[in-house]
């Protein structure tokens, strides 16, 4: 057999849990009080907490590691904000508020590296072709799946009733449905990216960012079958003075668990519980190579942990109010 | 919405579809540009084979149904899922689409209902049958006349057919004249140590081509890729019995040897039954071989297309003319 003629899928390095302490714009590191933010966040990752995401047996530590998502894509651009802090500053600030909070920040991910990459293989291009969209009934492959480009619902929209009125007849309206709804339906439409130039430029929401950065961090992604990203360790002497200038996944501390791991814990601001709602209705229509999602269930196995094969039920939150 | 999560659907029954055709291009592709034509995702690389023929095979593009099986009985059945489908390219020169579905009857344990659409992505190429059609009758189905609204594999092969066709770094320049053929391919499960009975190959009025087997399915990828190397031949065997049975057709005598030309330096070399197949699986070629004897078929195309070269040295010959051109042909068979 021809080594070319084998499919490849990469292993990749796996935690058990993968924590998210929070998600912050750029300007919230001027205005957030981050003792506070990392003191309400703390007490939700100690380790009896963790475990019990990580469906540890008692008296077992787990394998975690910790991250916090940067948001540098979405940002309003504001002309009387202050300019955003560089790096070298933000991030020993951002560091050392967690230290002293009783946690530890091992990775930083920036939002906007997870749009940008060589054309058309940037790491929310290589998502979208995995989307499979929840099929109506009626979807018999005859035609190609009925697509809104753009966004993505869990379930039917609502017939158009101008299409109707313009041929002629009375338009009723008729409501949206959710696929596989009990009694009732809760119907979401999720944009997935618009582009306001007009010029096939995408601006991806912030929801969509969000469920690639759940994917990543469930180590699913492949490229050309190898690992899809990798985070560069950085020297916190030898930060940049640019964000752009750093990866798109910067390692801050020496020797920390894995970025990927079994299962994810976001503990968020209740601000985001929209957005992950909308995460969620993505991801449960992402179809990851299942060699890359069985990997994770058999090491979890061979470690004695249960881990659900359904990315989407890998996935926890703590959602905190202001 | 979640907490959905079941024990896996057990299929019993492969149900695949193929298109084949000529690539639209002037001559064979290389591998390099097999690769660009496939890559349909950069999440996962092409696959290629060099020896002993040339094989391309592109990652698995995914799509949703939720519809109507193929019920001969016309029992109401549906079945929820995706359909997993790869192109492929033989010899740089055949254009293949083929797409699979496994069929399950629910879970073990569990009743058949539409679940959370999250917990079908987790089995891609897996449709969970509701309703109780039994596989036989799903077979025949599916191997009988189509119906609106039931499953449609065939779309689904055709449109990534015409997406390998429509790769921009195809030149369009089509040698010969070819037809795309169908071809469906029924497996029902035998678990790994039943017994099979034998093959049933079927060729029905709209010309499409059935193969029912049993056999294992355990690794249905194996026996895609068995439907496509069969569904390949059959390919070369149409196209080719076509042209020698064209040659009569007026204008009788003029330009047989321009027709023959593109074919046999472009297509014969690529019969090679069982090249890409599991030994495990050549008891299905060696089947095909008995009945409707491919290969029988085959020499006899090829003798042929010999006599009809000699026939043109030895006109060319008394002629007076130097019969190069049909020279160097007779030596490619």
């Amino acid at each position: 057999m021809e080594s070319s003629a084998l499919a490849r899928t990469s292993e990749v390095p796996l935690a058990q849990v993968s924590v998210e302490l929070g998600h912050l714009y750029l300007e919230d590191l001027h205005t957030v009080d981050l003792d506070r933010f990392f003191a309400r966040i703390a007490p939700w990752v100690d380790e009896a907490r963790v475990q019990a995401v990580a469906c540890l047996p008692a008296g077992r530590r787990p394998r975690v590691s910790t991250c916090l998502l940067l948001d540098d894509y979405s940002s309003p651009t504001d002309p009387q904000a202050r300019p955003t802090p560089s790096p070298t500053t933000a991030i020993p600030r951002l560091l050392a508020a967690a230290e002293r909070a009783g946690t530890r920040l091992d990775y930083l991910a920036r939002e906007s590296a997870l749009a940008q990459g060589p054309a058309a293989s940037s790491l929310a291009d290589l998502v979208e072709g995995l989307l499979v969209a929840d099929p109506p009934f009626g979807a018999n492959g005859s035609r190609p799946p009925v697509t809104q480009t753009g966004w993505l619902t869990n379930g039917q929209r609502s017939p158009s009733t101008e299409a109707r009125q313009a041929m002629g007849q009375r338009a009723r309206w008729a409501p949206p449905t959710e696929n596989g709804r009990h009694l009732h339906s809760i119907f979401h439409d999720v944009e997935l990216w618009s582009s306001p130039a007009g010029d096939g430029t995408r601006n991806w929401s912030c929801a969509y960012l969000a469920a690639v950065w759940q994917l990543v961090r469930l180590g699913v992604l492949r490229r050309d079958g190898g690992s899809a990203v990798a985070a560069e360790l950085v020297d916190p002497a030898e930060l940049p003075d640019s964000w752009s200038a750093l990866p798109a996944v910067t390692q801050v501390t020496r020797t920390p668990a894995p970025l990927c791991a079994y299962r994810t814990l976001s503990v968020l601001d209740s601000r985001f519980l929209p957005v992950e709602a909308a995460v969620r209705t993505i991801l449960c229509q992402v179809a990851a190579d299942p060699v890359t999602a069985r990997q994770a269930v058999r090491r979890a196995t061979a470690e004695g942990i249960d881990v659900p094969l359904e990315l989407i039920n890998r996935i926890s939150y703590v959602l905190l109010g202001p | 919405m979640t907490g959905d999560s079941a024990p896996g659907p057990r299929p019993t029954l492969l149900l695949v579809e193929a298109r084949t055709t000529l690539l639209r291009h002037s001559h064979a592709v290389n591998p390099d540009m097999a690769r660009e034509i496939l890559a349909f995702t950069p999440a996962a690389s092409v696959r290629t084979t060099s020896r002993p023929l040339a094989r391309a095979v592109s990652p698995d593009t995914v799509e949703g149904v939720y519809c109507r099986l193929p019920s001969a009985a016309g029992r109401r059945t549906d079945g929820i899922g995706t359909v997993a489908s790869r192109g492929v390219l033989i010899g740089g020169r055949i254009a293949l689409a083929s797409s699979r579905t496994l069929i399950a009857a629910g879970r073990p344990g569990v009743p058949a209902r539409r679940r959370g659409w999250f917990t079908h992505l987790a089995n891609p190429g897996v449709l969970e049958q509701i309703g109780r059609a039994d596989d036989d009758d799903l077979a025949r189905g599916f191997t009988g006349p189509s119906r609106p609204g039931v499953l449609d594999l065939a779309a689904i092969a055709s449109r990534l057919l015409d997406r390998v066709q429509a790769a921009t770094m195809l030149d369009g320049t089509i040698p010969l004249r070819t037809a795309r053929t169908r071809f469906r391919f029924a497996v029902h499960d035998v678990g790994p140590h039943g017994s099979a009975p034998s093959p049933s190959f079927t060729i029905d009025d709209a010309g499409v081509r059935t193969l029912v087997v049993h056999a294992a399915l355990d690794a249905p990828e194996q026996l895609a890729t068995l439907c496509e190397e069969i569904a390949a031949h059959d390919w070369l065997l149409t196209t080719m019995q076509r042209l020698v049975d064209g040659l009569d057709e007026p204008p009788a005598r003029a330009g047989r040897i321009e027709r023959i030309a593109p074919a046999v330096e472009q297509l014969l070399h690529l019969w090679m039954p069982g090249a890409h197949s599991e030994p495990e699986l050549s008891w299905v070629w060696s089947a095909l071989e008995r009945r409707p004897g491919f290969s029988r078929q085959w020499a006899s195309i090829v003798a042929r297309i010999r006599n009809e070269l000699d026939l043109s040295i030895l006109r060319a010959l008394s002629d007076g003319a130097e019969p190069t051109h049909q020279a160097r042909l007779r030596r490619e068979l």
